[in-house]
């Protein structure tokens, strides 16, 4: 099955999540994605959705001064990605508890 | 770094670059902001060449497009198969005059079509070489096309552009004239709401708005929050102004107004409507809220978060959206991968 084309579908969502939990720069969601178990995440389309996301005002960005190097251009989410993670999250368990009942996979009782 | 690293990233950088040569400055600004820093870390992290780690430089360029919802390149530009021959030279030489250029990149955020785009810049340049050959034969300049009589867009004031102008203190600035550049008077909101208040504005007709009651007022403009930070340790800060959304907008914009590290004993006041707060060392920071002291917020290194508006009382401010207190705790551990699978 072609993975990719599950993963452009709910990137956005992935990266959402990624960011209410801390505030990142690309980079690190990538890494961050990558070790949550999304191995194929390409850099790329993460910065790509960072930019997309925040163009519609799902986010905010700040630059943070660093002594090393060059500075880090984070993003965090704000109130309307807030809500937009709500919903995606919402659409989601709909979208696959749809899934595991077609295939026949059980939800466990939590 | 070792030369040929850095000579590799500079390479792909440009590589890319050029595959996005034909969005906009700001568009392609934004995008390869970050991409420079990142290609170095990649790099860095020695395990290949950056073509092995993140494929072609095209293959880069057309996977960041995509995922920023831009539309891909077109193939004959792709190509370089445009050969500009005399006629399309003089074109290109009136199409890169600067209020053409202006034109263009209006008209690029207009439509993505390329057909309509150039047949926009077509009528653009068509109007601007009119213009031109006018303005040059009645001073005397001849056909030069080196004198345009460019006129800027119209700032559109209608009677509900609201401007709200304030003090450096905060206060509401009462009988205040303001003018463009040009001379045009821009229309100021009065900052009292009195049926009959005359004031000295020069917005006319002033702009009425209906209450409930149907009692006729001049919408007020907001009271500002103020937030005064005091560092006693180095302390990264930065303010945003929130702004509620327009019409038809689902969501607010946030503005950034400050970001910088504040030295031990730099003080700084911020005034805004709605003001959003991250402070990177809370224990170092002493806030005063409205004019109220608020203290310390937290322990040192811990990050603090708040929304004040004018009427926030200090300490907490208004509650965040995802109902926890206006102090953030400090942030968890770097997240661990769920286990994936049934429990062996």
């Amino acid at each position: 099955m072609d993975k990719s084309q599950l993963l452009k579908g709910v990137l956005d969502l992935a990266v959402l999540s990624v960011l209410s939990k801390e505030d990142g720069y690309g980079y690190d969601v990538v890494r961050r994605l990558r070790a949550a178990g999304l191995e194929e995440v390409g850099d790329a389309s993460v910065y790509g959705t960072l930019r997309r996301l925040f163009q519609q005002g799902r986010l905010t960005s700040y630059v943070v001064p660093s002594e090393e190097g060059p500075h880090r251009k984070y993003y965090g989410l704000n109130e309307s990605g807030r809500r937009l993670l709500a919903d995606a999250t919402k659409q989601w368990l709909g979208f696959t508890g749809a899934m595991d009942g077609l295939l026949g996979l059980g939800r466990e009782a939590a | 770094m070792n030369m040929t690293m850095d000579s590799e990233v500079r390479e792909y950088l440009q590589a890319v670059e050029s595959e996005l040569a034909d969005l906009g400055e700001e568009e392609r600004g934004g995008l390869l902001e970050d991409l420079g820093l990142h290609l170095r870390e990649v790099a860095a992290e020695g395990e290949g060449t950056l073509q092995d780690r993140l494929g072609p430089p095209a293959s880069y360029a057309a996977e960041l497009r995509a995922s920023a919802g831009l539309p891909a390149r077109e193939p004959a530009e792709a190509m370089g198969l445009r050969r500009p021959r005399a006629a399309t030279r003089a074109f290109r030489k009136v199409a890169d005059a600067p209020p053409v250029r202006w034109a263009r990149g209006a008209i690029q955020g207009l439509t993505r079509r390329p057909w309509v785009r150039r047949v926009l810049v077509l009528g653009v340049v068509v109007v601007v070489a009119m213009a031109a050959y006018e303005g040059g034969r009645s001073s005397g300049y001849g056909r030069a096309f080196g004198q345009f009589r460019v006129i800027p867009p119209e700032i559109s004031h209608t009677s509900q552009s609201q401007i709200c102008p304030y003090g450096a203190d905060g206060t509401p600035l009462e009988n205040v004239l303001l003018f463009d550049r040009l001379g045009r008077p821009i229309p100021v909101q009065e900052s009292r709401s009195a049926s009959g208040a005359s004031g000295q504005s020069n917005s006319y007709p002033r702009p009425p708005v209906t209450s409930m009651s149907g009692e006729v007022t001049t919408r007020a403009c907001q009271k500002l929050a103020s937030l005064e930070i005091s560092a006693s340790e180095a302390a990264w800060v930065s303010v945003d102004a929130i702004a509620t959304p327009h019409t038809g907008s689902p969501y607010a914009t946030e503005s950034r107004i400050f970001t910088s590290t504040l030295q031990p004993g730099e003080t700084k006041t911020f005034h805004g409507p709605r003001l959003s707060v991250v402070i990177g060392n809370a224990g170092g920071v002493r806030l005063k809220v409205n004019g109220v002291d608020a203290g310390t917020l937290g322990t040192s290194g811990q990050v603090f978060r708040a929304v004040y508006s004018a009427t926030s009382t200090a300490a907490m401010g208004d509650t965040p959206p995802d109902g926890s207190s206006g102090i953030r705790a400090p942030r968890p551990a770097p997240m661990q991968p769920d286990p994936v699978g049934p429990p062996q």
